[in-house]
């Protein structure tokens, strides 16, 4: 009696994505960071005796508590809280093309789930598409629109687009006939359907999409704001503190970078995952 | 049988339905490339394009049959890093599915690997090793040996424990347990982590290779082109590194991992 | 009597067409079948003879290949309020509470929030669920579940009811409770009921009137109507031939050629009277 088949796609996805562990008390939580914190910590440990004893070359690799105070440096006011700017300035490019691919990967995936005669049509091109990387588009954005703000945009949207249409497309082909024909029976007209069975069936799949589209376009993040030669950007950050052999702070950019994709994927997709599927029992 | 023959009827028109799309798409391109509306040094006409790829692949290139060599270092680079990357992840994964400690040691460092994006990594990696090879090569792999990891993980610690069980009361040893069951057993989910690996492989490479890291490549043949602003050579480069990405991720690993979840189906039905 | 008839169904035929693997599938030959207002009428047959979807037709998710099937003397042209549908396997919303599960036809219609909770009170109450109004279906045992679709249909004030095997998702002892529970609702609203089942006893339990189905492609095999008071005794010695009857019916379905011959038996429109009249 599940609302939604489980298939290959939503499968492979999941497996892609660390499964959530169910709600927890708080020393809980508290114990599961612990647990997670220290063999990081213990790696730091002996990275830092590496270096100091000198068997680590600290131009390369720098020790891990400098790449900390580096850290904490730029998101303060001596560093011209450099990291939030530069955060924000990514956040402010990846977030607005989560949203469009969101919107056009539900519209998207929504119809082709429905009719079967727009999948037949259209699958062949979107399997093509789906494994061409993004940020293969670049060249022909920048050569056409130039090296600026919408050119990134684009390149991520096209990047996020495709897991939110493939997941949501195969979320809503899951949901049994006999939820529709439930809702019919009291009186459900076809946007009844769409808005109270279609998307809160395939809900779970529109999540798992976004949380997938979300961990593409942070990845493209970087190397369209190489590629488009950005400033400003916490991948550009990498590359500007390239030309000054500044590893200290490009270290500190990588561990910001993981250090956001990990919060947005953790802390924000899990529990928004928590609060509605955890409450419904998952749905399959 | 009549069976399979309206099997292939229904998919049969699947193909001519899929294939009228990416015609009348083609059309569409070409139309408003010729017509003007789109301006076709920006975006040049499928013809076009198509004949300067054939040009590319022939002797007439510069260099001769450029193509090929472009698509052989990219797919050398790609099944090289893939390669390593599975020999370290697999057995990795393999032991945190059966012991606890490894598990806990290892994860946070997967998860904290998983999270930055490989690209992020090539810099400093360009300091360490200097500009060659190896660098798009020490890239994908660590992306795929902590994808195989995790997954070689999951397929190995969701093997029921009577399956491990029967083998020992049959005789066998750790070794043997771990030939006949914990390898049987976990394969389904590592063919399919093969295929994710050389998906985001792909896209790795793709992007490493714009780092001028190195010359040739797929990734190296667009972005030089981007600063000729040869548009032609451009898209003849995304439909090849479409084309070649398709292969790769869903006709070779996409089949093999079919034919691996048949096989699988089949033996539990079988039992 | 067609004047009273909910439902009126003549020459119904239906086939359907496996498109994967080309077959056709005759399910129902000729169906006649008249369904008068308040009846609770249960359908029994062997599995696959076409009773549930006789079921969807009246409900207007199927339609058939041949024939025609009125409703209050219209056509039925699809899904609707006045038919509602309770399936076997619960079919509610993960997402919504148990309230917002019965509600939803109510909202549906377009009654605020508040209307529609205070009138879904009364069918919580009815179907037993006070004090689980907030709980999501995933937290109940399937009986509630069954409960809480029940309600929902109900909500709506439906004319007739259709009850695809409602409860053979249950186990025993829940069954035999659900069964009992039915009957007390059924007489306390009043509704024209179509139930779809393979068992003989909750037949037995639950109509008064059993139409059976023969295996595929399907007619009416019998057409039987009881007149036994309720609640029905398991010891009463009417139940017990029917049952037996019944049973015979159901395990004959392969031989249907031989017990013709045999037994003379032809089908036809109301043929036995049971009862202590």
């Amino acid at each position: 009696m599940s609302i939604v088949r489980t298939s290959s796609i939503a499968k492979r996805s999941a497996e892609r994505v660390p499964a959530s562990s169910p709600p927890s008390s708080g020393t809980k939580r508290l114990r599961a960071a612990l647990l997670f914190a220290a063999p990081l910590i213990i790696a730091s440990a002996i990275w830092e005796a590496l270096v100091r004893i000198g068997v680590l070359d600290d131009r390369l690799t720098p020790a891990p508590t400098a790449i900390f105070a580096r850290l904490f440096t730029l998101a303060g006011p001596d560093g011209n809280y450099l990291l939030w700017t530069n955060l924000g300035t990514s956040a402010a490019r990846v977030l607005p093309a989560l949203v469009i691919a969101a919107v056009l990967g539900t519209i998207i995936g929504v119809a082709l789930g429905l009719s079967r005669k727009a999948n037949d049509y259209l699958s062949a091109v979107l399997g093509f598409l789906l494994p061409l990387p993004a940020v293969a588009w670049t060249p022909v954005f920048v050569v056409s629109i130039g090296r600026g703000y919408n050119t990134m945009v684009i390149v991520l949207v096209l990047g996020a687009v495709f897991p939110i249409l493939y997941n949501v497309m195969s979320g809503v082909q899951g949901i049994t006939e006999r939820h529709i024909w439930a809702l019919q029976s009291l009186g459900g007209r076809r946007l009844d359907v769409l808005f109270k069975v279609i998307l809160p069936g395939a809900w779970p799949a529109i999540l798992t999409g976004l949380r997938l589209g979300m961990g593409h376009a942070w990845r493209t993040l970087v190397a369209v704001e190489l590629l488009t030669s950005a400033t400003l950007g916490i991948g550009a950050l990498i590359f500007t503190s390239r030309s000054s052999m500044d590893t200290t702070t490009m270290y500190a950019a990588i561990l910001a970078i993981a250090g956001a994709g990990l919060f947005i994927d953790h802390i924000f997709f899990r529990t928004w995952e928590n609060r509605t599927l955890g409450r419904w029992g998952g749905i399959s | 049988m009549f069976a399979t023959a309206a099997k292939r009827l229904r998919s049969g028109r699947r193909v001519l339905r899929g294939s009228a799309a990416v015609l009348a798409l083609v059309i569409i391109w070409e139309l408003t490339a010729r017509l003007g509306i789109v301006d076709s040094f920006l975006i040049p006409p499928p013809s076009t394009v198509v004949a300067h790829l054939f040009t590319l692949a022939g002797p007439s290139a510069l260099p001769a049959y450029a193509l090929w060599t472009h698509i052989g270092w990219s797919v050398l680079r790609l099944i090289a890093g893939v390669a390593l990357g599975c020999v370290v992840g697999v057995p990795l994964g393999l032991a945190m599915g059966s012991n606890r400690l490894i598990s806990l040691t290892f994860r946070p460092l997967l998860t904290l690997l998983l999270a930055v994006p490989s690209l992020a990594l090539a810099p400093i990696l360009i300091l360490m090793i200097g500009l060659n090879n190896w660098v798009p090569i020490v890239i994908i792999a660590i992306e795929t040996a902590v994808i195989m990891a995790y997954n070689a993980e999951s397929g190995s610690s969701s093997i029921p424990k009577n399956m491990r069980w029967a083998m020992a009361s049959l005789g066998a040893g750790k070794l043997g347990i771990f030939l006949r069951v914990v390898l049987p057993a976990s394969l389904p989910s590592l063919v399919t982590a093969l295929k994710l690996s050389v998906g985001y492989g792909w896209r790795a490479l793709i992007a490493v290779e714009s780092l001028a890291a190195t010359a040739y490549g797929l990734g190296f043949m667009i972005f030089d082109a981007q600063n000729y602003m040869d548009t032609e050579t451009i898209f003849a480069g995304i439909i090849s590194i479409a084309i070649v990405g398709f292969t790769l991720e869903r006709a070779v690993f996409g089949s093999i991992e079919k034919r691996i979840n048949a096989w699988y189906a089949i033996a539990a039905r079988e039992k | 009597m067609a004047s009273t008839s909910k439902f009126s169904a003549q020459g119904i035929r239906k086939s359907f067409h496996d498109e994967r693997t080309g077959r056709t599938v005759e399910a129902i030959d000729n169906l006649d079948i008249e369904i008068a207002d308040g009846e609770f009428v249960v359908l029994i047959g062997p599995s696959g003879c076409g009773k549930s979807t006789f079921l969807y037709m009246c409900a207007g998710f199927e339609s058939p290949s041949a024939g025609t099937i009125l409703f209050d003397g219209k056509p039925i042209a699809g899904p609707s309020p006045e038919r509602g549908i309770v399936f076997q396997d619960f079919v509610l919303y993960p997402w919504r509470t148990v309230r917002r599960n019965i509600t939803l036809g109510l909202e549906l219609k377009g009654m605020g929030k508040q209307e529609a909770s205070d009138r879904a009170q009364h069918w919580i109450e009815l179907t037993g669920l006070t004090g689980f109004e907030d709980s999501y279906p995933r937290q109940l045992s399937g009986g509630m579940k069954q409960r809480v679709a029940i309600a929902r249909t109900l909500a709506c004030e439906p004319k007739a009811v259709l009850m695809d095997e409602p409860f053979g998702a249950l186990d025993v002892q829940t069954r035999d409770f659900m069964v009992r529970d039915l009957q007390r609702v059924w007489q306390e609203t009043d509704k024209t009921i179509v139930f779809v089942t393979h068992s003989v006893e909750e037949a037995i339990m639950l109509a008064d009137r059993i139409i059976v189905f023969g295996s595929r492609p399907s007619r009416v095999k019998e057409d039987i109507r009881l007149d036994l008071s309720r609640p029905r005794s398991e010891s009463d010695p009417e139940v017990v031939k029917l049952r037996s009857h019944l049973i015979e019916l159901l395990a004959n379905e392969g031989h249907e050629e031989f017990n013709d011959a045999l037994t003379a038996v032809a089908p036809a429109p109301v043929t036995h009277v049971a009862g202590a009249r």
